[in-house]
């Protein structure tokens, strides 16, 4: 094939990442989930922390299941240990943000890298709304930080994820789906819940086939997140301007930006694959505040 | 506005859309988070017996240690109950009331909180003689779970979530015994008394001394917003001075002296 080294390059991070987060191959065969020490950190990306290998958290099922108990904003006032470790895990997310944006979801993250794999599937290709990225805003705004914070169907217990509850995809595919195959319905009394995000994961995967990374781009909170924090990263595209606009960066870009035009994007995931396209070599790496540090290019 | 302005803003339906699971969700939860049938309530050490030996050999029981008085017990309850009533009899939950002396006290926690499990009360000989055989910490909540043969299969110290017990007495994952907090960095301790009294003023300086001036509520009966502060607790009105220490999701028991709470937080922070 003629991929580019950089692109083998992240498909080998890729699927090491797939590997490393997933040591607990002994969860297929028990049917349980991996309870040990390494659960206390986030893997940088989307993935279920009951998925039955997963040997790390999900940073937005963490900060759910922090903010969503009860009592939690007195806690971050009075320093309540349960409360306070959301610092920790917004800790994490900012520090790799501000390094380097949503780099994580070109190198690290399993479902990313599961959509564009589906991209390579033959069909006929359809491109998404620029406007639609917003969604992703409203997704982190409503469903993991409001509801999750404020919707209580008992007075005096915690919340819900609601997000992991009604859209999560990644949780459907690599824990939902694979405990009910394990288990059978029955033992999980799939309900409406699951019909519902069962139905939402078939989509999302169906779209992924015509359109690149739909769900990165519209819906996932994690990269609105990384996205907004990426607008001051150290690390980030820069585009010179011997640039001739030939649209090749964006033919290749994993989520369809045109980087001549949105320099800075918060949608870039500096993944580095429009580098060696650039006819002209115009695109490089740029490390630095505000991004006038060195350059390193291909 | 042509076709493609909107399109443009079709992603703010979609968007929304995910609030119609939501909804449902929780308008068919709220009918078995609020059972409109209070669960039984079964006083003395008999009646608990003789639940646990109906059960032994057919069915999994989680028995709940639990307090009115513990916040994060009464947080935790609803998520047992619903497990317990959405098994449809596959598991029995039972709450067994061991920090409460006085029947009153969860008689009014019933007035205000509906459960469809069964709930236990036990006089305070009866939960001390219980605590020791049952080998229990001085912590609540305390979850043991019991297979289907009536043997403990495990215990968890600390409020728990509803998946973690659907998890739990499906075998998923196994029940751990390990305290959720082992240290004392999160103690935290609530005082309620009359400030202006001696007692109160030594249980605040232990208290401070215990958990320092960031652990530590103080809560003056006097102050209607106090009061109402520790009725949301479902924390005791009556009894003041005490104090109740607190560590994540475990809590320890009242402490009326300054010995008591020392100890108190000790078995809190092994």
């Amino acid at each position: 094939m003629g991929l580019p080294a950089w692109s083998r390059l992240r498909i080998a991070s890729q699927t090491a990442s797939l590997i490393l987060g997933n040591l607990y191959v002994r969860g297929w065969a028990d049917a349980s989930i991996y309870t040990g020490r390494s659960k206390m950190f986030c893997i940088p990306g989307l993935h279920c922390y009951s998925c039955p290998s997963s040997v790390l958290a999900c940073p937005v099922g963490s900060i759910q299941s922090i903010i969503s108990t009860n009592g939690f904003l007195g806690g971050l006032t009075t320093g309540r240990s349960d409360s306070l470790v959301i610092l920790g895990v917004i800790g994490f997310l900012l520090a790799i943000g501000f390094l380097a944006g949503r780099i994580a979801c070109a190198w690290v993250c399993p479902f990313g890298f599961l959509q564009e794999m589906l991209y390579r599937i033959p069909s006929r290709k359809l491109t998404v709304p620029a406007a639609w990225r917003n969604g992703k805003y409203l997704v982190l705004l409503l469903f993991v930080l409001v509801l999750p914070m404020t919707l209580r169907m008992v007075p005096g217990a915690g919340g819900d994820p609601w997000f992991c509850k009604v859209i999560c995809p990644a949780g459907t595919l690599f824990a939902g789906w694979p405990l009910v195959l394990i288990h059978g319905d029955g033992a999980f009394q799939t309900g409406f819940l699951f019909t519902w995000k069962s139905a939402v994961l078939i989509l999302i995967l169906l779209w992924s086939v015509g359109s690149k990374r739909p769900f990165c781009r519209v819906l996932c909170p994690l990269g609105a997140f990384w996205g907004l924090a990426g607008k001051a990263s150290v690390f980030r595209m820069r585009v010179e301007d011997s640039c001739i606009k030939c649209g090749k960066c964006r033919a290749v870009c994993p989520v369809d930006i045109a980087i001549f035009r949105e320099e800075g994007s918060p949608e870039c995931i500096r993944c580095g694959r429009c580098i060696p396209e650039c006819p002209v070599g115009a695109i490089r790496h740029t490390a630095g505040l505000n991004g006038a540090g060195n350059d390193s290019g291909e | 506005m042509n076709h493609r302005g909107y399109l443009e803003w079709l992603w703010l339906p979609m968007i929304l859309l995910f609030l119609i699971p939501v909804a449902i969700h929780v308008s068919t939860h709220s009918s078995i988070e609020s059972p409109a049938v209070q669960g039984s309530l079964i006083t003395g050490r008999d009646g608990l017996d003789s639940l646990l030996s109906e059960a032994a050999g057919k069915r999994p029981v989680i028995v709940n240690f639990w307090a009115t008085w513990c916040t994060p017990c009464v947080a935790e309850l609803p998520h047992i109950d619903r497990v317990h009533s959405s098994l449809d009899g596959a598991v029995l939950a039972i709450a067994v009331d061991i920090g409460d002396p006085d029947l009153g006290s969860l008689l009014d926690f019933r007035e205000a909180v509906t459960l469809s499990l069964p709930v236990v009360w036990l006089d305070e000989r009866e939960a001390a003689q219980l605590k020791e055989e049952w080998g229990l910490p001085d912590v609540l909540p305390v979850t043991v779970f019991l297979d289907a043969t009536g043997s403990e299969s495990g215990r968890a110290l600390g409020a728990r979530s509803e998946e973690y017990f659907l998890e739990t007495v499906r075998g998923i994952q196994p029940p751990d015994t390990v305290t959720p907090v082992s240290d004392s960095e999160g103690l935290h301790i609530v005082v309620a008394g009359d400030p202006s009294d001696s007692l109160t003023a030594a249980l605040l300086d232990a208290a401070i001394e215990l958990a320092g001036e960031e652990g530590v509520d103080s809560f003056d009966p006097s102050l209607p917003s106090d009061r109402e502060e520790l009725e949301s607790r479902y924390l005791p009105l009556e009894g003041m001075p005490y104090a109740q220490p607190c560590i994540g999701t475990s809590c320890g028991r009242i402490s009326r002296t300054v010995e008591d709470l020392t100890s108190t937080v000790n078995a809190l922070t092994p």
